[in-house]
């Protein structure tokens, strides 16, 4: 079933004002203005959290994970730049490198479970996605469907989990050079049906 | 600029933390100067998020009040360094003498069997405080050539990453440096006329890949002015 065309329209345009608004934010927060930075943690802190909670799995790592994170963001803002990223994917980049550096603080040593990409948590009723971002998860949904499944969990583990080449190397038993080129190809052809353009 | 499969791959691997380090520091550079690699590169943070069913639960109330006590009590981090490299004042001076000669040194070695004008050579010692941290550094302003001697150059768990500072007080990097070896780099045009006489170079303890956002996150270890011979 297809959404109506106005309400398509209506979902675009909302999200056109939010990249805006949180542009806006992320200049000023660039500049020293604190109002500025509460505004953007009120409006992205969910979604932020959500990122933390899928790397590390409990509230409390996720709190401190989410806490270093905004203090990055805090430092970094003037390094954002509107015409090159939107302003949520910025955040989450950030967000998720910072989780991922304090994760491979606290996995240091531990032995490797590429497994552990799968162990999402329970999806959650998704009342509040909007139409746009419901139509892009179909779109998701069969592209991944395109892969083959062992290059998927690994995009997604090196992504969540901070899984290097290395990793996937000795779980397969398999010499790098081929698992890299073998993700290269996932990753293009991954790219290439997201983007419409296979 | 089009971009290729390669490029693609490239940037989707930067993205994902998959690249080594001097793969990295090259896509990081990548990113300053093709606004195309950049927005592909930004793209696969939406791409990943958009493969999971992420929750949206707000953190707990007392979170904000602990950062916003956390920004209140701490300066902004660059200002922080810019303030920290200008109260510096002495370096140890051995380790600065001799990372200087050192400098000068393996250029005259590097430039004599090709004598083609008399270039202006400029030369940096770049150390720490405390004297542990040195490594020399000569720049070819002609050819955008900079050799990088290090000395001594200890990160841990963290990878050195260079930038370079000039009178604006913006810190730019200049990308990641192999601790273990003299290295030759090539600086990009856009960034030459950063590397002049008084400028500064500095060394920060980066995570792998370095400094994400081309922001610095961790302390000047090592800093010189670049000077003539």
């Amino acid at each position: 079933m297809n959404a109506h065309p106005d309400a398509i329209q209506l979902a675009q345009a909302r999200a056109t004002r939010e990249r805006e608004l949180l542009s806006d934010a992320l200049a000023r927060v660039g500049i020293g203005d604190r109002k500025a930075f509460e505004f953007l943690y009120r409006r992205t802190s969910a979604k932020l959290f959500g990122v933390c909670l899928r790397i590390f799995g409990n509230r409390n790592e996720a709190e401190e994970a989410l806490q270093d994170a905004y203090l990055t963001i805090w430092n970094r803002a003037a390094a954002f730049d509107r015409d090159k990223a939107s302003p949520i994917s910025w955040l989450v980049a950030v967000t998720r490198n910072r989780a991922i550096d304090r994760l491979r603080v606290r996995d240091k040593g531990k032995p490797v479970d590429l497994e552990e990409a799968l162990a999402i948590p329970d999806p959650a009723p998704d009342a509040e996605k909007q139409l746009a971002e419901k139509d892009y998860a179909r779109i998701v949904d069969s592209c991944i469907d395109r892969l083959d499944g062992r290059d998927a969990n690994f995009i997604r583990a090196a992504f969540w989990n901070g899984r290097t080449y290395a990793d996937l190397a000795v779980a397969e038993s398999t010499p790098l050079p081929t698992v890299k080129s073998r993700i290269r190809r996932a990753l293009i052809k991954l790219r290439n049906c997201l983007e419409g353009t296979y | 600029m089009r971009l290729t499969d390669a490029d693609i791959a490239t940037a989707g691997e930067l993205a994902l933390g998959l690249l080594d380090k001097a793969e990295a520091a090259q896509a990081h550079a990548r990113i300053a100067d093709d606004p195309d690699f950049a927005a592909e590169h930004a793209k696969w943070a939406d791409r990943m998020v958009s493969m999971e069913t992420l929750v949206q639960e707000a953190p707990s109330p007392a979170l904000w009040s602990q950062i916003d006590a956390a920004i209140a009590s701490r300066p902004r981090q660059d200002n922080a360094i810019i303030r920290r490299i200008r109260v510096w004042q002495g370096l140890t001076a051995a380790s600065f003498a001799i990372a200087l000669v050192l400098a000068t040194l393996l250029w005259r070695q590097a430039e004599t069997s090709s004598l083609s004008g008399q270039p202006q050579i400029l030369v940096a010692a770049i150390g720490a405080e405390n004297g542990r941290e040195s490594v020399a550094a000569n720049y070819n302003p002609q050819t955008g050539a900079l050799q990088i001697i290090p000395i001594s150059l200890d990160t841990a768990d963290l990878y050195p990453e260079l930038w370079i500072i000039p009178e604006d007080g913006i810190a730019r990097s200049l990308g990641m440096l192999d601790p273990s070896k003299p290295a030759m780099h090539s600086i990009p045009k856009a960034m030459r006329p950063h590397l002049h006489k008084g400028a500064l170079f500095a060394i920060t303890p980066e995570p792998a890949g370095g400094a994400p956002d081309g922001k610095a996150t961790g302390p000047v270890i090592a800093k010189g002015a670049i000077d003539t011979i």
